[in-house]
């Protein structure tokens, strides 16, 4: 018998022509489904996988004999069976892993089973397999019936009718309880993370702070230099006045004195270098005014002013009575 | 078919050997060991089960009484799911045996009596005698109350194997009241029907009672002792 020659129409047409005229199309013609399933049953898997095989080539995968192009297995199979995969792998992703598994007949029987017996039985497997089953046990007294059939009857029904009604409940319950304990260690990791936070906030600040410090150093340093220098003015205007009363001639002093003025009057006169750096002058004492303070000392306030370098005292010299006698006469 | 009523009592036997000691195994088959942090359901129940159970049992005790809480959580968990699943047909259950019951009362009464005399020799005898008794009393109630102590671990074996026999009985019986009814008159077995039903609730109720009163007792018997 020559084996049929099958022109395979792509699923798309297919499905269009099927619902079109419910019939499926084999060899360009409509066909009954009948004959389908006859053309099934003669080629059976084989046909399949070469159908199979046209679509996945149509798509671009590499059709190699190996287990994955089984399709009709369940994708549970699929992802079971990988250790026996020989062939090469698919190009495309396999059939993901459902979540929830398929019905259950019995709480035994899965709903694949049924399926893979359809296309030799149709709809009608699962009423007759349950009810051949059933009667086949009790006529050949397999299962006989017992007082414990009616305790069995009582049992298992109470179990099923409770885990049907509250099962999801108690589902419910025990996800609560784990996402309590998740919730509760969540919240340690966070107090624990905002403490961190806070002290590393606190150092920030303080550093911020530390930064800072310098302008009070610099403002302590201010004050204690002012405070130093107004020391030692007060300690320069003193010994000024020590050693003013230390030499009491009255002469000397009134020549002393007249001869200031003048010299006062001629510093005056005289104008101050402004072109010269400020390191290149030298800081002298000169006597301003002389102010009579008792009636027999007197106060000479004295200036600092700046000479230009040019002149021979280049350091500052602690005056004596001679040095300023000096300087008058050289000042005349 | 059953010859007589006690049929399902017997030791199930597998190639002629008692396959007892499997069947009290299997349970420990159902708590598999939590290893992570957060378990799927069952493991979660469990856990939850067990921490409300210790917590309500050994609440009332002192330290030294509570070093006993692990015997007393795993005598519980055994006993509870022992009873259970002999309430699944055609199945056995051990703790439907007195041999078993007094294997597991008189070494936990024996053990809290002994502990008691040992440590608290004065207080352990004091016990056998009520307060207030009147003087010509005492000989004949010190009597009476060392025989109901040594009754004790006998109360619980019997107490135990009398309930869930007796609960197993009472469905076979109303189960095979319910066969003959069902030839004669449809609606009275409906009936006995319900009462089976009824009766079941009762006896899932019961095995877990029984646990727990068999425990709780041990643990008031620790308790005096410690």
């Amino acid at each position: 018998m020559a084996k049929p020659q099958i022109k395979l129409a792509t699923e798309d047409q297919n499905k269009a022509i099927c619902r079109a005229k419910g019939k499926v199309a084999i060899n360009g013609k409509l066909c009954k489904q009948s004959t389908f399933i006859t053309y099934i049953r003669r080629g059976s898997l084989a046909v399949l996988e070469a159908r199979m095989n046209f679509h996945r080539e149509a798509q671009g995968h590499h059709a190699g004999p190996s287990l994955k192009s089984a399709a009709l297995l369940s994708p549970g199979v699929l992802q079971a069976t990988r250790i026996f995969h020989t062939g090469p792998p698919s190009l495309a992703s396999v059939p993901p892993l459902p979540e929830y598994g398929e019905k259950v007949h019995f709480g035994l029987i899965p709903e694949e089973f049924f399926q893979f017996l359809y296309p030799e039985t149709g709809v009608t497997v699962t009423y007759v397999l349950r009810t051949g089953l059933i009667l086949y046990l009790l006529c050949k007294e397999i299962y006989v019936i017992t007082p414990e059939t009616f305790s069995t009857i009582s049992t298992i029904g109470l179990l099923v009718y409770v885990v049907k009604k509250y099962g999801a409940s108690i589902g419910e319950f025990a996800d609560k309880l784990n996402e309590q304990k998740i919730a509760q260690l969540e919240e340690a990791k966070q107090s624990f993370i905002k403490q961190i936070q806070d002290a590393i906030d606190l150092k920030k600040s303080q550093q911020a702070l530390v930064q800072k410090l310098h302008y009070l150093f610099d403002v302590q340093r201010n004050n204690i230099a002012m405070a130093l220098e107004n020391m030692m003015r007060q300690r320069e205007q003193e010994h000024m006045i020590g050693w003013v009363e230390k030499h009491e001639e009255k002469e000397t002093i009134d020549k002393c004195i007249a001869h200031l003025k003048l010299l006062a009057k001629k510093a005056k006169a005289q104008p101050v270098l402004h072109n010269k750096t400020h390191e290149s002058y030298n800081w002298v004492h000169k006597a301003q005014f002389v102010i009579p303070f008792n009636h027999n000392r007197v106060l000479i306030v004295v200036h600092r002013v700046m000479i230009p370098l040019s002149t021979p005292l280049a350091e500052r010299k602690n005056w004596n009575a001679s040095d300023c006698l000096r300087e008058l006469r050289k000042a005349h | 078919m059953n010859e007589n009523l006690f049929t399902p009592f017997t030791i199930p036997m597998m190639l002629g050997i008692p396959i007892t000691t499997l069947i009290i195994m299997f349970p420990t088959m159902l708590f598999p060991t939590p290893n992570q942090l957060i378990n799927n359901r069952m493991i979660t129940i469990q856990q939850w089960l067990t921490k409300l159970t210790s917590k309500q049992l050994m609440n009332t005790h002192n330290p030294k009484g509570q070093t006993w809480s692990l015997m007393f959580i795993s005598l519980f968990l055994f006993i509870t799911f022992t009873n259970l699943l002999g309430m699944l047909p055609h199945s056995f259950t051990p703790t439907a045996q007195l041999s078993m019951n007094l294997g597991m009362a008189i070494p936990l009464w024996a053990g809290t009596v002994v502990m008691g005399f040992r440590n608290k020799t004065k207080i352990s005898l004091a016990h056998l005698l009520p307060l207030g008794t009147p003087t010509f009393l005492i000989p004949m109630l010190v009597m009476i109350e060392t025989i109901s102590l040594f009754i004790q671990p006998l109360a619980l074996a019997v107490r135990l194997t009398a309930n869930i026999t007796a609960g197993h009985l009472l469905l076979h019986l109303i189960g095979s009241a319910t066969l003959a009814l069902v030839n004669i008159s449809l609606f009275t077995a409906l009936i006995t029907f319900t009462i089976l039903t009824l009766l079941t609730i009762l006896e899932f109720a019961v095995a877990l009672i029984q646990a727990y009163v068999f425990t709780l007792l041990v643990s008031l018997y620790l308790q005096d002792n410690t």
